[in-house]
C-alpha cells in the first residue's frame, strides 16, 4: 500500500470541504428555522407542507366566512326581535280594541298607533345591512323587498332564494332568510283561507278599526305571524349556534394542523445546535490535522 | 577487453544508469503536483556478461527504458467515473435551481392559488360587493402572472441548457482535435523506437481524454501504432488516429428552438445516444425534468382554465348574462416535421391538423408524435413509446385519445409526414385572465325557482342546477303544475310528465331538485334569475372546484396537482443529489486507486534519491578503484 503525496493532500482537503458543506447547511437551517429548505431536502415533506399550509389557509377562510354570516344573522336576529315586539304591541292594542267599552274615537286612536307600528314593521322588513343590501330580499339585495302599491296591496319584490356560505369543507350555512319566508308565507286563521303577508293582515285590521268594526280573527292571525317569526328566529339561532360550534371545531383543527406543520417543516433547534457544535468540532479537528500532517516530509531530514 | 578496462566500463555504465534514475526521480519530484502526471521509473537490467575462465563476469548495468507506472484498468475506472460524476453534478446543479424556485413560497404557485380561492370565497360572502369582485379579478391576474413567471423561469432554464450545450460541443470538438494531434505525435514517436514510450505525451493524452470524459461518455480503442480512437454515443467516431470528427449543434426537426447534437455536418442527430458527462446531464435534465415540469405546470394551467371556465359559463353575472370564459384555454402545440409534404396550415389558411382538449382530466404530461405511414395515421406517446391506436380523425368524428381530440383534414398527407404534439407545454405561458369588468364575474346561479304561495304540499326546492348553459331554452319561463304527487304538466300544455320524486328535467338545460311531496295544484315557476345581486350559488361552485378532484385523471384538484409537481421536482433533485454524492465518492475512490499506483510520493522519491545518490557514489568509487588498479600496474612496470 502506498499513497501519493498529492492524494494525501487532496484527502485532507476533501475532509475539510465535506465538513464545510454540512456546516453551511446546518447554519442555513438554524438561520431560517426551517428543516426543509427546498423540496429536494425531503420531497414527501415538501408536498405535505403545501397540503397542510393549504388546509390552514382554507380553514382561516372558513372562519372569515363564518364571521360574515354571523354578522348577517345578528342583524336579522335584532330585526326579528323588534318585529316580535311590535306584533306583541299590536296584540295588546287588539285586545284593548276588542273591549266593548271603547267607542269609535278610541278605536281611531288605536288605529293610528297600529298604522305607525305597521310603518315601523315595514321599515324593519326593508332593513339594509352595512353594505346597503336589503336583508329580507332573498338574493335580490339591491331590490326593496316590501312596498305598498296604489291599491293598498303589499308587493314582495325579493325572491325566494337565500345565500349560503361555506364554513367547513362539507358545511354551508344560511346567511339569513328571505322576506317570503319571514313575512309573506303565513297561513290565514280563517277556515279555508290561503296564505297572507303580515302587512296585509295588519293593514286590513286597521281598516276594520277605522270602520269601528275590529276584525275578530286578528288575535289568531297575529299569533300565527308570531309563530312564523318564532320558527325563523329559531332557525337563526340554530344557524348562529352551528357557526359558533364550527368556529371552535375549526380553531381546534387549526391548532392541530399548525402543530403537524411545525412538526414537518420546523427545525428542531436543540438537535440542530448540537449538530452544529459537532460539525464545528469536526471541522476544527480536520483543519488541525491537515496543517500538522502536511508538514511531514522526509526531505526535512536530508541535509 | 582487458580486465581493468572492464571494471572502468562497468563503473561508467553505473554512473550513466544512476544519472538517468536520478534525473527521472527529479522529474517525478518536480511533477508532484502536476495534474494527470504518472510517476516514471527507469528500468535497469544487467549488461551481458563475458565468458571468462572460470565463469561469466557481468559488465555493468543498462537503463532499458523509462516507463510510466501505470495500470490501464485503474485509469479506465477513473475515466468512466469522471463521466458519471460530471453527469450527476451538472444534472443536480441545474435541477437545484428549479427546486429552489418551487420551494420558495414567494415564487411558487401555492400561495397565489390560495389567494384566488380566498377571493372567490369573499365574493361568495358578499356577491354584490364590487370591492370583493375587484379583488377576485386582481387575484386571478396575479395567478396568471405567476403561471407566466414560472414558465419564464423554465424558458430561461431552457435557454441556459441550449447555450451550455453549445459550449460543451465547442469544448468537445477542441479536445477531440487536440487528442488527434497528440495521436499523431505519439504514433510518430513510437515508430522511431518501440522501447521508448513518450511518457509525457501519453500523460497529456490521458489527461485530455479525462477532460473529454467530463463532458461526455466516450469509449476508446487503442490502435497498433499507439494512437487512440475515440467514440461517442453509439459508436460515432469522434477521433480516428490523427483526424477528428465534428459534433455540431442542430435544430430539432420539429421544434427549431430545441438544440440537438448532430454529426457529419448536422445530418445525423445523435442526441438520444449521448450519455454521461455534463452534456449527457444537460440533455437528460432537459428531457426528464424540464420538459416534464413544464408539461405538468401547463397541465395545471390548462385544467384550471378549462374547468373554471366551464363552471363560470354556467353562472349569471351582474348584467344578467351567462358568464363568459374567465381564462383563455391554451391549445396544444402542433409542430410539423421539417420537410413534411404538407404544411401545418392548408391553402385556405385553416389548420390542417387541429388538436383540442377533450377532457382536461385525462391529459398526460407526455408529448406525442403523429405520423402518416402506409396511408395510416399513428399516434405514439413519447414518454414510453407506446402506440395509441387511432381511427377517424375527421371533423365529424375526431379522434379522441388521452384527453385530446384530433381533427385531420383527409387525403393530403404523404407517407413519412409527421407532427409533434405537445398538449400542455406552453399552456402556462399562454393562460390569461380575460376580462377586467368585475360585474362580469358570474357569481349567481342563472335560474330562480319560485314556489307559489298557495302551495299546500310539503314539496320544497332543494336546488336548480344548470346542466347545459348552451341550451337555447334555458331562460324560458316555465311553470310546473302538479296534477298529482307524481305527475306534472308544463305551462299550458296538457302532456303529463312523471315526477320521479326527486328531479325534474324537461330538457331546457336545467335540472330541478325537489324534496318532499307535492300536492295537486302545487306550482313551481322557473325563470331567469334577474336582479339577484346577492346570489352566490355559482361562486360557491367555483370555490368548490378547488376541492374537487377533476385533474390528473380525477385524482387531484388544482392545489394537489401542483403539490405533485413540486414533489416530482423535489424527488428528481433529491435523487440527483444522492447520485451526485455516490458518484463523487466513486470517482474519489477510483482516483485514489489510480493514484496509489501512479502518483508521486515525495517520501518515496526522497528515499530513492538517497538510494541512487549512494549508488552513484559507489559507481564513481568503482572508477577510482579501476584507476588505482591501473596505477598499481603502471608502477610495477616502471620499476
Amino acid at each position: 500500500m502506498r499513497i501519493s503525496t498529492h492524494q494525501f493532500q487532496q484527502q485532507g482537503i476533501r475532509a475539510i470541504t465535506d465538513m464545510e458543506v454540512k456546516l453551511s447547511k446546518t447554519q442555513l437551517q438554524i438561520a431560517t428555522g426551517k428543516r426543509v429548505l427546498t423540496p429536494a431536502d425531503d420531497p414527501g415533506a415538501a408536498a405535505r407542507i403545501l397540503d397542510l399550509q393549504q388546509s390552514i389557509d382554507v380553514t382561516r377562510q372558513f372562519q372569515r366566512n363564518g364571521e360574515a354570516a354571523t354578522a348577517n344573522l345578528n342583524l336579522e336576529e335584532s330585526a326579528l326581535d323588534s318585529v316580535t315586539d311590535l306584533l306583541q304591541r299590536i296584540r295588546e292594542l287588539a285586545v284593548q280594541a276588542g273591549t266593548d267599552t271603547l267607542n269609535g274615537h278610541d278605536r281611531e286612536l288605536i288605529a293610528k298607533e297600529v298604522r305607525q307600528i305597521l310603518d315601523e314593521m315595514l321599515g324593519l322588513a326593508n332593513t339594509v345591512d352595512a353594505e346597503g343590501n336589503y336583508i329580507f330580499a332573498g338574493n335580490k339585495g339591491h331590490t326593496k323587498p316590501f312596498e305598498q302599491d296604489q291599491s293598498g296591496s303589499f308587493i314582495y319584490s325579493g325572491d325566494q332564494g337565500q345565500r349560503e356560505v361555506q364554513i367547513a369543507s362539507r358545511m354551508q350555512v344560511s346567511t339569513g332568510d328571505n322576506g317570503f319566508e319571514v313575512f309573506k308565507n303565513i297561513p290565514e286563521s280563517k277556515e279555508g283561507g290561503g296564505k297572507r303577508d303580515i302587512f296585509s293582515t295588519v293593514y286590513n285590521y286597521i281598516t276594520s278599526l277605522e270602520a269601528d268594526d275590529p276584525d275578530p280573527n286578528i288575535l289568531k292571525d297575529i299569533d300565527l305571524a308570531m309563530d312564523n317569526i318564532l320558527v325563523v328566529y329559531a332557525k337563526v339561532g340554530a344557524g348562529l349556534n352551528a357557526i359558533e360550534k364550527q368556529k371552535n371545531v375549526n380553531e381546534q383543527y387549526l391548532l392541530h394542523v399548525q402543530e403537524a406543520l411545525s412538526l414537518v417543516a420546523d427545525l428542531d433547534y436543540a438537535e440542530a445546535v448540537s449538530r452544529l457544535n459537532q460539525q464545528m468540532l469536526g471541522l476544527q479537528a480536520a483543519q488541525q490535522v491537515f496543517v500538522r500532517v502536511q508538514g511531514l516530509s522526509l526531505f526535512n531530514y536530508i541535509k | 577487453m582487458g580486465f581493468s578496462g572492464g571494471i572502468l566500463n562497468t563503473g561508467v555504465s553505473g554512473l550513466l544508469a544512476f544519472q538517468k534514475s536520478i534525473a527521472t526521480i527529479s522529474h517525478n519530484i518536480t511533477n508532484v503536483n502536476t495534474e494527470g502526471y504518472t510517476r516514471q521509473r527507469v528500468e535497469l537490467s544487467p549488461l551481458p556478461a563475458q565468458s571468462l575462465n572460470p565463469g561469466f563476469i557481468g559488465s555493468g548495468v543498462r537503463a532499458d527504458s523509462i516507463r510510466r507506472v501505470y495500470n490501464e484498468f485503474l485509469y479506465n475506472q477513473v475515466r468512466t467515473s469522471t463521466s458519471a460524476n460530471s453527469y450527476s453534478q451538472t444534472y443536480y446543479s441545474i435541477s437545484a435551481n428549479l427546486d429552489n424556485l418551487l420551494g420558495d413560497s414567494e415564487t411558487g404557485l401555492a400561495s397565489v392559488l390560495q389567494g384566488f380561492y380566498n377571493a372567490i370565497q369573499d365574493v361568495s360572502n358578499d356577491p354584490s360587493s364590487m370591492a370583493a369582485r375587484e379583488v377576485m379579478l386582481s387575484e386571478a391576474s396575479t395567478l396568471v402572472d405567476r403561471f407566466q413567471y414560472m414558465n419564464q423561469f423554465i424558458a430561461d432554464s431552457r435557454k441556459e441548457v441550449n447555450s451550455r450545450i453549445e459550449q460543451e460541443v465547442t469544448e468537445i470538438n477542441l479536445l477531440a482535435s487536440s487528442i488527434a494531434q497528440l495521436n499523431e505525435k505519439i504514433s510518430h514517436t513510437m515508430a522511431q523506437g518501440i522501447n521508448n514510450p513518450p511518457n509525457d505525451l501519453l500523460d497529456q493524452r490521458d489527461q485530455l481524454i479525462l477532460k473529454l470524459s467530463e463532458r461526455v461518455s466516450i469509449t476508446t480503442v487503442l490502435q497498433d501504432d499507439q494512437s487512440l480512437n475515440v467514440f461517442v454515443g453509439k459508436g460515432h467516431e469522434l477521433v480516428q488516429g490523427a483526424s477528428s470528427g465534428d459534433l455540431t449543434v442542430a435544430s430539432n426537426h420539429y421544434d427549431g428552438s430545441q438544440f440537438e447534437i448532430a454529426m457529419e455536418g448536422g445530418s445525423t442527430i445523435i442526441t438520444p445516444f449521448i450519455t454521461g458527462g455534463s452534456l449527457g446531464g444537460l440533455l437528460d435534465f432537459r428531457h426528464d425534468v424540464l420538459d416534464e415540469t413544464e408539461n405538468a405546470l401547463g397541465r395545471i394551467a390548462m385544467g384550471l382554465a378549462q374547468t373554471f371556465n366551464a363552471q363560470h359559463r354556467k353562472g349569471l353575472d351582474l348584467n344578467g348574462e351567462l358568464g363568459d370564459d374567465f381564462f383563455t384555454v391554451p391549445l396544444p402545440d402542433v409542430l410539423p416535421h421539417v420537410g413534411n409534404e404538407v404544411p401545418l396550415v392548408n391553402n385556405e389558411g385553416s389548420a390542417y391538423i387541429q388538436v383540442t382538449i377533450e377532457d382536461a382530466g385525462s391529459i398526460t404530461t407526455s408529448d406525442y408524435r403523429l405520423s402518416f405511414e402506409e396511408n395510416n395515421w399513428t399516434l405514439s406517446r413519447l414518454s414510453d413509446g407506446t402506440k395509441v391506436p387511432m381511427s377517424g380523425g375527421t371533423d365529424g368524428a375526431p379522434f379522441v385519445a388521452e384527453g385530446l381530440a384530433l381533427v385531420i383534414e383527409p387525403g393530403i398527407a404523404q407517407d413519412g409526414d409527421s407532427f409533434l404534439i405537445r398538449p400542455t407545454r406552453k399552456a402556462s405561458a399562454k393562460i390569461d385572465a380575460l376580462f377586467q369588468d368585475p360585474a362580469k364575474i358570474a357569481a349567481a346561479g342563472p335560474l330562480r325557482v319560485t314556489e307559489s304561495e298557495n302551495n299546500s304540499g310539503s314539496a320544497s326546492v332543494t336546488s336548480i342546477e344548470n346542466v347545459d348553459p348552451e341550451n337555447s331554452a334555458l331562460f324560458d319561463d316555465i311553470v310546473i303544475n302538479f296534477t298529482d304527487p307524481i305527475t306534472f304538466t308544463v305551462n299550458d300544455e296538457t302532456t303529463p310528465h312523471t315526477f320521479n320524486g326527486k328531479y325534474i328535467d324537461i330538457g331546457n338545460g336545467w335540472r330541478l331538485e325537489i324534496t318532499g311531496t307535492p300536492k295537486v295544484g302545487d306550482q313551481f315557476t322557473v325563470s331567469k334569475n334577474d336582479g339577484a345581486v346577492g346570489d352566490n350559488r355559482n361562486s360557491l361552485l367555483l370555490a368548490g372546484l378547488f376541492n374537487s378532484k377533476e385533474l390528473l385523471g380525477g385524482n387531484a384538484g388544482y392545489e394537489s396537482a401542483y403539490g405533485q409537481m413540486v414533489a416530482f421536482v423535489g424527488n428528481s433533485t433529491h435523487q440527483a443529489d444522492i447520485n451526485r454524492h455516490t458518484r463523487e465518492s466513486l470517482l474519489n475512490q477510483a482516483v485514489d486507486a489510480k493514484s496509489e499506483v501512479s502518483g508521486v510520493n515525495l517520501d518515496e522519491e526522497a528515499a530513492n534519491l538517497i538510494c541512487y545518490e549512494r549508488a552513484y557514489q559507489a559507481a564513481a568509487q568503482i572508477i577510482e578503484t579501476s584507476e588505482n588498479l591501473f596505477q598499481t600496474l603502471l608502477n610495477v612496470v616502471r620499476r
